[in-house]
């Protein structure tokens, strides 16, 4: 063994950490060099001075205090053991049988309310629904139709009633040379015209409202996707449940007058609002 | 004649060898069977058999009274926790040994120091303490090559420091020390190598850099 072999064994030479044969070995080569002997002496004597590291002694009120300490975990780990432990302890077939009763009944009763919000709520889910104005009035001045409407045929709620036929205006309420306007009386402009006139556009297989009365504002009409824009003007409705009619109702300053226009829908005004605007 | 002394040591480090083989054997501690099946008053009497060697372990280990404490409660903690998952035919004291090593990573990482300085021993007031024991000169130089040694310990990587730790201050085998750190006695040997080479170039440069 040469001394460069012997330095890095003497480390474990001195706390015979070496097999048998290599102990022997560092032996023989220790005897006969005086360099590598020295080393191992150093080696030695620092082992010593790390064999003397003395722990400090623990005092016996820190001992007493550490033990209390973890008695006191143990204690709260045990008097609140998890959910799977816990169960088994607390169970009882009366208890199952009452909480599951218990969650049948609640189920049900979540069930039944979700039925009756869905009832409520209306068949034709994707139109947009417009919040209906009071019936018309007698009182319609008649600039203030011409303004909004030229020289376009103004319809009454109640037309339907007598005459489904869409689009048909009767000739005794219509003045074609004066462009002079019949309007209905009041007791006859009724929610139940309205409805009718809604069941009547409504197209084969489509659901009509019932009129409503949120508020005694009269009923809600369903729209067609392509007459969305017109719902956000204010107090104005577009109902077209046939690709070739289009109804708008027009709200007047007057809260209790009301413009109802029933016209066939012309290809290239596929959006009546826009034409409004 | 340094051969033959050097001889005789290495032959009473054996001694001391088969001496804790001998304890270290797995047995069954009536105690240790008592703690398993739930008995707090074993539990207590096991904690009391054990502590000094724990608190020992880990303030070597973590090199503060503080980190050694909290330590030492935690491993107390787990060793309840896992007692009854204990093997019988295990050694306890290696089981312990490996529950302390790895609470004390733990604590050094969260601690994010994971050698507590001399100079913060000293201004805890822990090792004057250890100094001033003896007034005589000779004592106080060994309690200064104390504190040199321990802290070219706190230059050591972590698992050099855990194997030195385990050799040379609680005096296991080598075999065992592996087997607590999960490494092969090879490995363990070179990590053992490595520290020492470590402590005693620290020391010596110390104590030339003094004189």
């Amino acid at each position: 063994m040469n001394c460069h072999k012997a330095t890095q064994q003497i480390p474990l030479f001195i706390e015979a950490d070496l097999e048998t044969a290599e102990m022997q070995q560092v032996s023989l080569h220790l005897e006969a060099c005086h360099a590598c002997r020295e080393i191992a002496a150093e080696f030695q004597s620092s082992q010593s001075s790390f064999r003397a590291v003395t722990a400090p002694v623990f005092d016996e009120a820190i001992l007493v205090e550490m033990r209390a300490a973890v008695q006191y975990a143990i204690a709260q780990t045990t008097t609140r053991p998890p959910f799977v432990e816990w169960l088994p302890s607390v169970w009882t077939w009366k208890v199952a049988f009452a909480a599951s009763i218990a969650l049948l009944l609640l189920s049900g009763i979540v069930m039944y309310r979700r039925e009756g919000e869905e009832q409520h709520q209306p068949h034709v889910t994707a139109n947009r629904q417009v919040k209906a104005v009071p019936s018309a009035s007698p009182v319609l001045k008649e600039d203030l139709a011409k303004s909004f409407l030229g020289n376009r045929r103004v319809l009454q709620p109640r037309m339907g009633r007598n005459n489904p036929a869409l689009g048909e205006v009767r000739a005794s309420e219509h003045n074609p040379g004066t462009n002079a306007i019949k309007y209905p009386s009041p007791e006859r402009t009724t929610e139940s015209d309205d409805q009718m006139i809604a069941a009547s556009l409504a197209p084969a297989g489509v659901d009509t409202f019932p009129p409503t009365n949120s508020g005694g504002d009269g009923f809600i009409l369903p729209l067609a996707p392509a007459a969305e824009n017109a719902a956000e003007a204010p107090n104005l409705k577009l109902v077209s449940p046939e690709p070739e009619m289009l109804r708008m109702e027009f709200q007047t300053a007057d809260p209790n007058i009301k413009i109802i226009w029933l016209t066939p829908k012309e290809p290239a005004r596929t959006t009546p609002a826009a034409n409004i605007q | 004649m340094e051969v033959e002394k050097m001889s005789s040591n290495v032959a009473d480090i054996a001694l001391v060898m088969d001496q804790f083989s001998e304890s270290s054997r797995p047995n069954s501690d009536p105690i240790i069977e008592r703690a398993r099946s739930g008995d707090a008053a074993a539990f207590e009497q096991l904690m009391i058999a054990h502590q000094q060697r724990v608190l020992a372990t880990a303030w070597r280990l973590l090199g503060n009274t503080e980190d050694a404490r909290d330590a030492a409660q935690e491993v107390f903690l787990r060793l309840y926790k896992h007692l009854p998952k204990y093997d019988a035919r295990q050694n306890f004291a290696g089981w312990l040994y490996r529950i302390v090593i790895n609470v004390c990573h733990d604590v050094a990482r969260k601690r994010g120091a994971r050698h507590a300085s001399l100079e913060a021993e000293q201004s805890a007031g822990t090792l004057p303490a250890l100094l001033s024991r003896d007034n005589s000169e000779r004592a106080a130089m060994q309690s200064e090559e104390q504190a040199i040694v321990m802290k070219a310990l706190s230059t050591l990587t972590e698992k050099e420091r855990a194997a030195i730790v385990l050799r040379d201050l609680e005096g296991l085998p080598t075999e065992e020390v592996a087997r607590i750190l999960g490494s092969s006695a090879t490995t363990v040997r070179s990590q053992i190598s490595t520290a020492r080479t470590k402590i005693k170039q620290y020391r010596d440069r110390f104590l030339k850099g003094g004189k």
